[in-house]
C-alpha cells in the first residue's frame, strides 16, 4: 500500500465536503477519482497534500502517518501534485519553473551560492542535467527559455506536470490534467501519463472525461456528495448502477 | 471612582471617533479590498475644511459640518480613481504603497498651505452638563450621541435598503454581484463616498475637542488599521466592537500608564492578535 | 545554467558575460577615480550618502523585491543598526570594526525574533504589522533615553584614522556597496533566489513543491535587515551623530520610494532609485521642504504608471534584444 486513507472527513462549518472516505492506492498503479462537480475530489487532494488538515481520519504514506502535515513536508516525503486551474510561476521561464520544482532535493544554501562553492557549482550542473531530461520527457525542449505566459494551455499543463515531477515524487496527484484542453491535445496528455507510470511513479488522477479515465485507470473510486459510492476496475465501475445514477443517466462524452 | 467613570466617558468619546473612521475603512476593505491607509488623511482634510469654513469664512459650525460632509465624498472619489488602476493590475503591496503616496501627498499639501501650527475650531456647544456627578462638556455628549445615531443609520442602510444590499453583495462575492448586473465601479465609488462622509463626520465632531493639525490623521488611521486587523478586515461588527474597546482601553490605561505610551496599546494588541490568529479575530481571509 | 546546450544559442546576442564584466568594472573604476578629480567635500559626502542609501534600499529589495514580503519597517532597522553602532562606538568605546559587526548581527537577530509572530500572516496584514512595528520602535528609541539619549540626540561617533577623511569614508562605503551588490547578484540568480521568487509569485504552489515558506521568509527578512542595518551603521559613522528620527516611518517611506522608482526586484534598481531621488534632492537643497510632497506625487505616479520602476521598465523594453539583462 503506497497511500492509505482511512475515514477521512472534512467539514467547513456546516458543509461536509469529504465524508468518511477510505481508500488505498497501490504502488505503480494509475488510480482515478471521479464524480460529479462538487463531490469532494479536489478537497480530497487538498487533504492529502496538506493544504488544510482533515476534521477527522488519517492519511498514511508508505506506512508513515502524514495526516495534517504541511504541504512542504508532504512534498519532501514524496507526494507531488498539480492543481486544477493550471498553476505555474508566471513571469518566469519554463526552465525556471522546472528548477524550482527540484529545489527541495538540493542541498545548496546561501553561503554556497554567494561564495560559489563546489556544492553550488555541482548542484547547478545537476539541475541543468535534470532539466534537460525533464524537458525531453514532457516534450518542451524547444521552449525551455520561453516565459510561461506565452505557452499554450496544453503546454502549460505539461509544464505543471513536469514541474511536479521534478520534485522526484513516488506518488503524483493530477487534478484534472485534461481540463480546458481540446480533443486533439488530450492524446498527448494521456501518453504523458502512461510514460509517468512506466517510470515507476504512482499516479492518482482526478478526471471528468470518461474516455480518459477508462483508457488510463487501473482502478477507480467514485465520489458523490463527499462520500465514496463505488470502487473497482473500469469494467465494474462502468456497469455500476449507483454510479450511473449519480451522473444522472449519462456518461460524459469525452 | 469618579476618575474611572470619567475615563469611561472619555473612552466612549475616543472610541466613537475610532469607530467612525474604522467603519469607513472596513467598508472599503470589505467591498473592494483596498486597505485605504490614506483614510486618516481624508479625515484630516475634512477637519481643515471645517476650520477654513468657520475660521476664515466665518460660517457657523453646523453649516461648515454640512458642507464638509457633502464635499468630502468628492475627494474620496478622486482618491478612489487613483487607486482603481492600481487595483486592476497591481500586486498585493501596490495598493498599500499607493495609499502611502496619497497619505504623504495630502498631509504635506495641507502642511504647505496651512503651515505646521495647530489650529483651533470653535464648537457649537459650549458649557458642561452634569451627568451622574460627572462634569462633561456638551461637545463630548454630542460626539457620543452623533456616533451612535450614525452607526445605527449605517446599519439600517446596509441591511434594509437596496443600495446597502448592493454594497454587501459586492463585499461577499464581487464576480457574482457583477453577474447579476451590479456595477462594481459605481459601488466602489459609492462606498468610498460613504466612508469619506463618515470620516468627515468624525473630524467634524472631534475638531472642537482636540486641536487640528496636518498629522492628526496618522495616529487615527493606524488605530483604525489595528481595529480592522483585530476585528476582521471587512467586518462591520468588528469595526464597531473593536473601535469602542480600543477607545476604552486607551482611556483606562491613562490611569496606570505614563501618557506617552498610549500608542503601544493599539499596536501591542494588534501584534498579540496576529501572533495567535493570523487572520484577525472575526477575520475572513484576505 | 551554463551547461545547457541551448544556452549557447542565445548567448550569441550582445552582452556576453565579458561585456557585462567590462561595463560593471568601468562603472566601479569611474566611481573609484572620482575623488582624485578633486571635487568638493560636499559633493563627495553627497555621493557617499548615495552609496549608503543605495545599500539600505538594497536591503529592502532583498525582502520586497526578491521574496515579495511587504515590509515597511526597514527605516526602523536602519535606525537600530545606526543606533547600535553609535551607542557602542560613542558611549562604550568599542572597536570600530567590531561595533559594525555587532550592530549588523544584533539588528538582524532582533528582526528575526520580531518577525516570528507575523511571518504566517498575509500581505496586507504583514505590512500593517511592520508599520506598527516601526512606530513602536521609534517611540521606544525616543523614550529609552538612558540608552539612546532620546530626542537630545546621540553624539560623538568617531571613525578610525584610516577612515577619518571624506575620501576615506567614500571608498569604504563604495567597497561595501560593491560587495553587497555582488552578494545580491549571486543570490538573486541562484536556486535560492529562484525559490524566493517562487514564494513571491505563488506561495501555494511553492509550498506544494517542498519549499519551506516560514524558514525562507525569515531568512530573507534577516538577511535584508542585515544589509539595511549595515547601511545604518555606515550612516552613523559618516554623520557622527544621530537623532531618533532616523528610525522613523519617514525613513521607511524613503527607502520604499527609492526602491519603487528604481525598480523592485532588480539588482541595479535600488542604486538607481536611491541616487536618483536622494542625491538629486540633496543637491536641490532649496526644495527640501517640498521633498515629502514631491515624493508623494512621484510614488503615486510610479505605482500607477510605472510599477516596475526605471530598471524594470528598461529591462522590459530591452530584454528581447539583450537576454542577459534578465540577471540584473
Amino acid at each position: 500500500m503506497l497511500l492509505e486513507i482511512s475515514n477521512l472527513t472534512k467539514r467547513f462549518g456546516g458543509l461536509t465536503a469529504v465524508d468518511n472516505i477510505s481508500l488505498t492506492i497501490k504502488k505503480g498503479e494509475i488510480f482515478s477519482v471521479i464524480g460529479p462537480n462538487g463531490s469532494g475530489k479536489s478537497t480530497l487532494f487538498n487533504l492529502i497534500s496538506g493544504i488544510y488538515p482533515p476534521t477527522s481520519g488519517s492519511v498514511k504514506f508508505n506506512n508513515d502517518n502524514i495526516t495534517g502535515a504541511k504541504p512542504h513536508q508532504i512534498a519532501f516525503k514524496g507526494i507531488g501534485r498539480t492543481f486544477q486551474f493550471t498553476t505555474l510561476f508566471q513571469d518566469l521561464r519554463v526552465i525556471d519553473n522546472l528548477i524550482i520544482g527540484h529545489r527541495l532535493r538540493i542541498k545548496t544554501g546561501i553561503i554556497d551560492v554567494v561564495l560559489r562553492t563546489r556544492q553550488a557549482r555541482d548542484d547547478e550542473q545537476l539541475l541543468g542535467q535534470k532539466c534537460m531530461v525533464m524537458l525531453d520527457f514532457i516534450n518542451l525542449t524547444s521552449l525551455a527559455f520561453r516565459p510561461v505566459n506565452l505557452l499554450t494551455q496544453e503546454e502549460q499543463k505539461r509544464l505543471s506536470i513536469g514541474t511536479a515531477l521534478m520534485s522526484s515524487p513516488e506518488l503524483l496527484l493530477l487534478d484534472e490534467p485534461t481540463g480546458c484542453v481540446n480533443i486533439e491535445e488530450i492524446h498527448n496528455l494521456i501518453q504523458l501519463v502512461r510514460k509517468i507510470k512506466e517510470k515507476g511513479v504512482t499516479v492518482c488522477l482526478i478526471e471528468h472525461k470518461m474516455r480518459v479515465v477508462m483508457d488510463l485507470a487501473d482502478r477507480i473510486a467514485v465520489l458523490n456528495y463527499g462520500k465514496k459510492i463505488a470502487e473497482g476496475d473500469p469494467a465494474e465501475i462502468r456497469n455500476n448502477e449507483e454510479v450511473i445514477r449519480a451522473y444522472l443517466g449519462g456518461e460524459y462524452v469525452a | 471612582m469618579t476618575l474611572v467613570f470619567q475615563q469611561i466617558l472619555n473612552g466612549l468619546v475616543v472610541g466613537s471617533i475610532y469607530t467612525l473612521v474604522a467603519l469607513g475603512m472596513t467598508l472599503i476593505q470589505g467591498t473592494i479590498r483596498i486597505p485605504n491607509i490614506a483614510h486618516g488623511s481624508l479625515y484630516m482634510v475634512a477637519a481643515y475644511i471645517i476650520y477654513t469654513l468657520t475660521h476664515t469664512l466665518g460660517l457657523s459650525y453646523w453649516v461648515a459640518v454640512a458642507v464638509a460632509i457633502a464635499v468630502m465624498p468628492v475627494l474620496g472619489i478622486i482618491v478612489e480613481r487613483i487607486y482603481w488602476p492600481v487595483r486592476q493590475k497591481g500586486t498585493g503591496i501596490s495598493l498599500f504603497v499607493a495609499g502611502i503616496g496619497i497619505l504623504v501627498l495630502l498631509n504635506n499639501s495641507v502642511r504647505l498651505i496651512y503651515g505646521a501650527q495647530w489650529k483651533y475650531v470653535r464648537g457649537p456647544l459650549t458649557g458642561t452638563v452634569d451627568v451622574f456627578g460627572l462634569i462633561v462638556t456638551r461637545q463630548r455628549i454630542l460626539i457620543i450621541v452623533a456616533a451612535i445615531v450614525s452607526i445605527a443609520l449605517l446599519n439600517l442602510f446596509l441591511n434594509k435598503t437596496l443600495i446597502g444590499s448592493t454594497i454587501q453583495a459586492v463585499a461577499q462575492n464581487p464576480s457574482g454581484a457583477s453577474l447579476v448586473g451590479i456595477n462594481i465601479r459605481t459601488t466602489s465609488m459609492l462606498t468610498f463616498g460613504i466612508a469619506t462622509a463618515l470620516a468627515g463626520l468624525a473630524a467634524a465632531l472631534i475638531a472642537p475637542v482636540f486641536l487640528v493639525y496636518y498629522e492628526m490623521g496618522t495616529p487615527v488611521v493606524l488605530r483604525a488599521m489595528a481595529i480592522l486587523v483585530v476585528g476582521g478586515l471587512g467586518s462591520v461588527a468588528g469595526a464597531i466592537v473593536g473601535g469602542y474597546i480600543l477607545g476604552l482601553a486607551e482611556a483606562m490605561s491613562v490611569l496606570f500608564m505614563p501618557a506617552g505610551y498610549q500608542d503601544l496599546i493599539a499596536f501591542g494588541l494588534l501584534i498579540a492578535i496576529l501572533t495567535f490568529k493570523p487572520t484577525g479575530l472575526f477575520g475572513r481571509e484576505l | 545554467m551554463k551547461n545547457l546546450a541551448l544556452n549557447r544559442k542565445f548567448s550569441k546576442t550582445a552582452l556576453t558575460a565579458n561585456t557585462q564584466a567590462i561595463l560593471v568594472l568601468s562603472v566601479i573604476a569611474a566611481a573609484a577615480v572620482f575623488p582624485a578629480m578633486s571635487p568638493s567635500r560636499y559633493i563627495m559626502t553627497v555621493i557617499t550618502m548615495g552609496f549608503i542609501w543605495s545599500m539600505a534600499t538594497m536591503g529592502l529589495n532583498i525582502l520586497l523585491g526578491l521574496a515579495g514580503q511587504a515590509s515597511i519597517a526597514h527605516g526602523a532597522f536602519f535606525g537600530i543598526g545606526a543606533y547600535t553602532f553609535g551607542i557602542l562606538n560613542a558611549k562604550h568605546n568599542v572597536n570600530f570594526w567590531l561595533a559594525m559587526v555587532i550592530a549588523v548581527l544584533f539588528t538582524s537577530l532582533l528582526a528575526g525574533l520580531i518577525s516570528l509572530p507575523a511571518i504566517r500572516t498575509r500581505i496586507t496584514y504583514f505590512a500593517i504589522f511592520t508599520l506598527c512595528l516601526n512606530l513602536i520602535i521609534t517611540s521606544l528609541v525616543n523614550n529609552m533615553e538612558h540608552i539612546t539619549e532620546g530626542p537630545r540626540g546621540l553624539i560623538g561617533i568617531t571613525r578610525p584614522a584610516i577612515l577619518a577623511s571624506t575620501a576615506g569614508m567614500y571608498y569604504f562605503c563604495l567597497i561595501l556597496l560593491v560587495l553587497v551588490t555582488l552578494f545580491v547578484y549571486r543570490l538573486r540568480n541562484s536556486v535560492i533566489g529562484l525559490s524566493w521568487a517562487s514564494i513571491r509569485i505563488n506561495e501555494t504552489l511553492a509550498s506544494s513543491l517542498g519549499i519551506k515558506l516560514v524558514y525562507n521568509k525569515i531568512v530573507a527578512f534577516m538577511l535584508s535587515v542585515a544589509v539595511t542595518a549595515l547601511a545604518g551603521a555606515l550612516y552613523a559613522a559618516a554623520i557622527g551623530s544621530l537623532t531618533p528620527s532616523i528610525t522613523s516611518f519617514t525613513i521607511s517611506f524613503y527607502l520604499l520610494i527609492y526602491l519603487i522608482v528604481g525598480g523592485p526586484g532588480t539588482i541595479l534598481g535600488p542604486i538607481v532609485g536611491a541616487f536618483g531621488l536622494n542625491t538629486l534632492t540633496q543637491l536641490l537643497y532649496a526644495l527640501e521642504q517640498y521633498r515629502p510632497l514631491i515624493y508623494g506625487v512621484i510614488m503615486i505616479f510610479c505605482i500607477v504608471y510605472m510599477p516596475l520602476g526605471v530598471m524594470g521598465y528598461i529591462k522590459a523594453r530591452l530584454q528581447e534584444r539583450y537576454p542577459a539583462l534578465r540577471k540584473w
